[in-house]
């Protein structure tokens, strides 16, 4: 009997040993390293420990740093609830609607997600170019003066959030749609015979049945603003006079254009730490569901 | 009673809510119509005043540059063996540890599912300045291996929950029943429980596959000479050139896409299979 338990063990543990070296290797080792690292000095050539300077430093006198984690709250707080709420409005009209116009809308909003990051924010900037863009050309149309999106301050800022919206839609709308589905249609009926209308039927009905993947939704969605980088990369450059720079742009920046790792790193646990902070909510909420 | 449901939809189908959708699947798509419009126009009819909503002269001179006067060629044979390479190993090894620690009972499962799980919440991006440290000191930088492996570890812990969830689902009575048969560990594994999850491998391979295919943090890091850049750094070097050659980069933006669109298409239930799997809560 000892024996089958070894032999089952040692299967076992053949199974994933592959996996097992390779996630150690390179995710928990670098994740410790990141924390060792940003209580030193580190630069291309120098590697010197200063305990918790990095961290002072970030919170007291740097005023970029300060900027880029306003920027990034607002971020999370113009995209979260912009991507909850609209993309389960959508849904919800996309359920009312037939098999087929369902999975081509359905499909539609989740052509960004497919597309990437990358070429989304390409054909955004040809579209929002000030000189040339069709989005300019399309407001003069309607009598009014073109925008200048990219080097403005609040527009900048809007263009990222939009192209960001669009990327991020995708997901919540295929979840809701499916979720959406398993609400029992009875409740409907009933609210219909009670008198009613679609927008009481929303609020009562249909926001209360997704609770469960709202809460999922808003933490990816979270988790994923908290990150927001792309957008800000090949759109603005943090710009106009860092009005756009985010976190994860920021540590970019410092560690892979400044080579200040140590410095960078810090940022990385911040990140880490902050994003840490929404997972655990979203697990002691999911048990309590 | 279908009958019944789909008048029951149609009433309920208010013009007010169909405008909204109309218009946001309007915007959401407009700026691919228009990329993919404006790559068939010539150079000047790029920048008119007026612009063509279709172009009036199409050509195919942006597409001919992009695969002539670019590296466009090279990317996108890179980004392709990357991906595939990563994907075909993400799907072998994941089916094996997320088989493991469903079926087999083994010592050390519960932990490694607490590293999986822990790792898979964990913001990817933390990590970065170690793994650029480590792999600068490994001399990885520009090879294939440098892209893909960090890539392969960074996918397999999603990898192992979504085929470990599936295998859960799988009747426990079948792998008994073939090991009474006398079929060993390895053989039951490859006889009766891959082809029980196929569809999972399938939603795995091609969410792994379009991931990667789409990535850009990673690889921007690692690929920094011209002929190793896969796709997405490629076209983001051409897009942050002094002066932009627009009629190319869309070009390249719509080569890129448009084969993935087209699998997306196709293999639509699979992806909504795997994107609703790695919702469900462990």
């Amino acid at each position: 009997m000892n024996r089958k338990r070894l032999k089952q063990d040692m299967i076992g543990i053949a199974y994933s040993l592959p996996s097992l070296i390779l996630i150690i290797c390179f995710m928990v080792i670098p994740i410790i390293m990141t924390f060792d690292m940003s209580l030193h000095n580190r630069t291309l050539k120098k590697d010197v420990f200063i305990g918790f300077d990095n961290y002072t430093r970030l919170f007291t006198k740097d005023i970029t740093y300060q900027k880029a984690l306003t920027n990034t709250f607002l971020y999370v707080l113009v995209l979260v609830p912009s991507i909850v709420f609209i993309s389960m409005y959508l849904s919800s009209v996309i359920v009312r609607k037939s098999q087929k116009a369902g999975a081509f809308y359905r499909g539609l909003f989740y052509i960004p997600t497919i597309a990437s990051g990358v070429t989304v924010s390409i054909i955004w900037s040809w579209v929002f170019n000030p000189v040339t863009g069709i989005a300019n050309y399309i407001i003069s149309v309607f009598g009014g003066k073109g925008l200048e999106w990219f080097s403005g301050r609040s527009t900048a800022f809007m263009c990222v959030c939009i192209v960001s919206f669009f990327c991020s839609i995708g997901q919540p709308v295929v979840l809701y749609t499916a979720a959406l589905n398993g609400i029992d249609r009875g409740y409907y009926e009933a609210a219909e015979i009670d008198g009613a209308g679609p927008f009481k039927q929303f609020i009562h009905i249909t926001v209360p049945g997704l609770r469960p993947t709202t809460l999922y939704i808003t933490i990816i969605t979270a988790v994923n603003a908290f990150q927001i980088f792309i957008p800000i990369q090949l759109l603005t450059s943090g710009g106009p006079v860092n009005s756009t720079i985010s976190m994860m742009f920021m540590l970019y920046k410092t560690a892979f254009t400044d080579f200040k790792f140590g410095y960078a790193a810090a940022m990385g646990v911040i990140l880490l730490i902050l994003i840490s902070i929404f997972s655990v909510v979203q697990f002691i909420l999911q048990r309590k569901e | 009673m279908t009958q019944k449901l789909h008048l029951f939809r149609k009433k309920r189908s208010g013009i007010f809510g169909t405008v909204i959708l109309v218009i946001f699947a309007l915007i959401c798509f407009f700026p691919f119509y228009w990329a993919i419009n404006s790559s068939f126009k010539t150079e000047s009819d790029m920048f008119l005043k007026v612009p063509q909503w279709i172009p009036l002269k199409p050509t195919l001179q942006n597409y001919e540059l992009m695969f002539n006067k670019t590296s466009f060629p090279q990317w996108g044979l890179n980004s392709l063996l990357v991906s595939a390479a990563v994907t075909v190993f993400v799907c072998i090894f994941s089916s094996l540890t997320g088989y493991a620690m469903a079926k087999i009972r083994f010592r050390g499962a519960s932990i490694l599912f607490g590293v999986i799980v822990v790792t898979m919440m964990l913001p990817k991006y933390s990590m970065l300045i170690p793994l650029y440290t480590i792999l600068k000191n490994l001399g990885w930088f520009n090879t294939y291996w440098g892209i893909a492996i960090p890539e392969i570890a960074g996918q397999l812990p999603f990898g192992i929950f979504l085929i470990r969830q599936f295998m859960l689902s799988v009747p426990r009575d079948l792998f008994e029943a073939a090991q009474i048969d006398g079929a060993g560990e390895n053989r039951t594994f490859i006889s009766v429980a891959v082809p029980m999850i196929k569809p999972a491998i399938a939603s795995l391979a091609i969410l792994t596959f379009v991931r990667i295919w789409n990535d850009y943090l990673w690889q921007v890091l690692v690929s920094t000479k011209k002929d190793m850049m896969t796709v997405p750094v490629g076209l983001a070097t051409l897009q942050s050139e002094t002066v932009i050659m627009y009629g190319q980069v869309l070009a390249g933006c719509i080569v890129s896409s448009v084969p993935l669109i087209i699998v997306f298409i196709v293999f639509q239930k699979y992806f909504t299979k795997g994107i609703s799997a790695g919702a469900v809560k462990g």
